[in-house]
């Protein structure tokens, strides 16, 4: 059976992924912050046959990390999907708020490293072998993101965060080449999620966010069809390759 | 005159900046961690013979105050390029075994630092004649050019600062400041260790 761990599953993509990957049959270990408040990841993994397990996990807790990877020792993942995330504030020019910087790299760099580091040896002995960290429109170094956007947006805290994610997702897949390990990192698309329309600026419809059905099921379809000579490469949700 | 504010100053590639715009003729605003220190020596006796052409400050880009305290106290300097050299760098990595309290101090210097820099001295530089804010960066953070050798809290901050350099690019058009980022090249110097190529 195939088996997916992902973080923040309790909620946006996360919860997206898991209706999808459960529909589908998968195994799936599913971590969140805060399990008991997980309501409808409650429900699917109820209604699962034992296929959805609930982690509760702050993936910026190290020692929790490795307290779940040993808790897990004897489990196959086939796709790390280091999902979870932080959208921090916007900081006007000037008045950039450094400790919220530092904290942005721990919610959405440090801890991607981190679950990869000790979930490698779970994924190494899975049949597809595959760890996926999450780019964003906003994480190209060579273009402001399309659309309306240009650079000096306000959002330099996060863009940096997920600029180096794609630098370490490049690394991680020189490191765990051995092993068969393909590390990619996808662009899940400005999605009609709570995170997404929290970005929206005032009059935007939500008409322009991607449909979450949508960039989950591009999402699958491109890890369904990646092979080793794909690791390091950076996508868009669709398949399409992602500016570096 | 022309003037000049480098930051990790006291030796490597910042010393070398301060020692050509001397000879240069510009006026050199040196900055390092520790002027004190032993490795602060030939910065000091350049600073000594220069007739205050070249002065040197104390200054952790890391410490928001003493960046703040220092801008205030050049408030009446005109500053015409702001270089962004103080740079960490560290040992090899495995991977599996990462060193993440080393990763944030690469990335409160390599990534922070030059955005608060960029704060604290965007009127000095924007009542100047070049208006220059420029950035050391690496060759080691191009995502075209990647693999894995063991660097990447080193590699992923040098990235992130390039971001970082597109975006004052953004803020500061309006004021007609240029900024960049550029890789120096592999240097001979205590960072770059054997190997290094220029």
């Amino acid at each position: 059976m195939d088996s997916m761990l992902i973080t923040g599953a309790n909620r946006g993509l996360g919860l997206e992924w898991v209706r999808q990957l459960d529909a589908a049959g998968w195994r799936i270990l599913a971590c969140c912050r805060k399990p008991d408040q997980a309501d409808e990841l409650n429900q699917l993994a109820n209604n699962a046959d034992g296929r959805i397990t609930i982690h509760k996990l702050d993936i910026t807790d190290h020692a929790a990390i490795d307290a779940l990877a040993g808790e897990l020792k004897d489990e196959a993942i086939d796709v790390l999907n280091n999902n979870a995330g932080v959208l921090p504030d916007r900081d006007p020019w000037g008045q950039t708020d450094y400790e919220k910087w530092r904290r942005a790299m721990e919610g959405n760099l440090f801890s991607t490293c981190k679950m990869s580091e000790a979930f490698t040896p779970h994924v190494a002995r899975s049949n597809r072998r595959i760890m996926i960290t999450m780019a964003s429109t906003l994480s190209s170094v060579s273009t402001p993101g399309g659309g309306p956007l240009v650079w000096g947006d306000e959002k330099h805290v996060y863009r940096t965060t997920k600029a180096a994610i794609n630098m370490l997702a490049k690394s991680m897949s020189g490191y765990l080449k051995d092993m068969g390990v393909i590390v990619i990192s996808i662009n899940p698309g400005w999605a009609n999620t709570e995170m997404g329309r929290a970005d929206l600026e005032p009059g935007d419809s939500e008409d322009i966010l991607l449909d979450p059905v949508e960039s989950i099921r591009g999402m699958r379809a491109l890890i369904d069809g990646l092979t080793l000579a794909d690791s390091g490469n950076l996508y868009k949700w669709n398949g399409e390759e992602l500016p570096p | 005159m022309d003037s000049v504010l480098v930051t990790g100053d006291n030796r490597g590639i910042g010393f070398e900046f301060t020692k050509q715009f001397y000879d240069a003729g510009w006026r050199v605003f040196a900055c390092c961690r520790d002027p004190a220190a032993e490795h602060s020596r030939d910065l000091n006796m350049l600073a000594g013979w220069s007739g205050r052409y070249v002065t040197v400050h104390r200054l952790d880009v890391t410490k928001h105050d003493e960046v703040k305290a220092l801008a205030e106290r050049l408030e009446p300097e005109t500053i015409d390029i702001v270089i962004n050299n103080a740079g960490v760098n560290g040992p090899k990595q495995a991977f599996g075994d990462t060193d993440y309290e080393l990763w944030a101090n690469a990335m409160a210097t390599n990534v922070f630092g030059p955005m608060r820099m960029a704060e604290a001295f965007v009127e000095h530089v924007s009542r100047s004649k070049r208006k220059i804010i420029a950035t050391v960066s690496s060759r080691l953070g191009s995502l075209a050019l990647a693999d894995a050798d063991g660097r990447h809290h080193y590699r992923s901050s040098k990235t992130a600062a390039n971001m970082v350099m597109k975006n004052l690019a953004g803020y500061v058009a309006d004021r007609g400041i240029t900024t960049i980022s550029f890789s120096p090249g592999w240097v001979k110097t205590e960072m770059g260790g054997v190997g290094a190529t220029v």
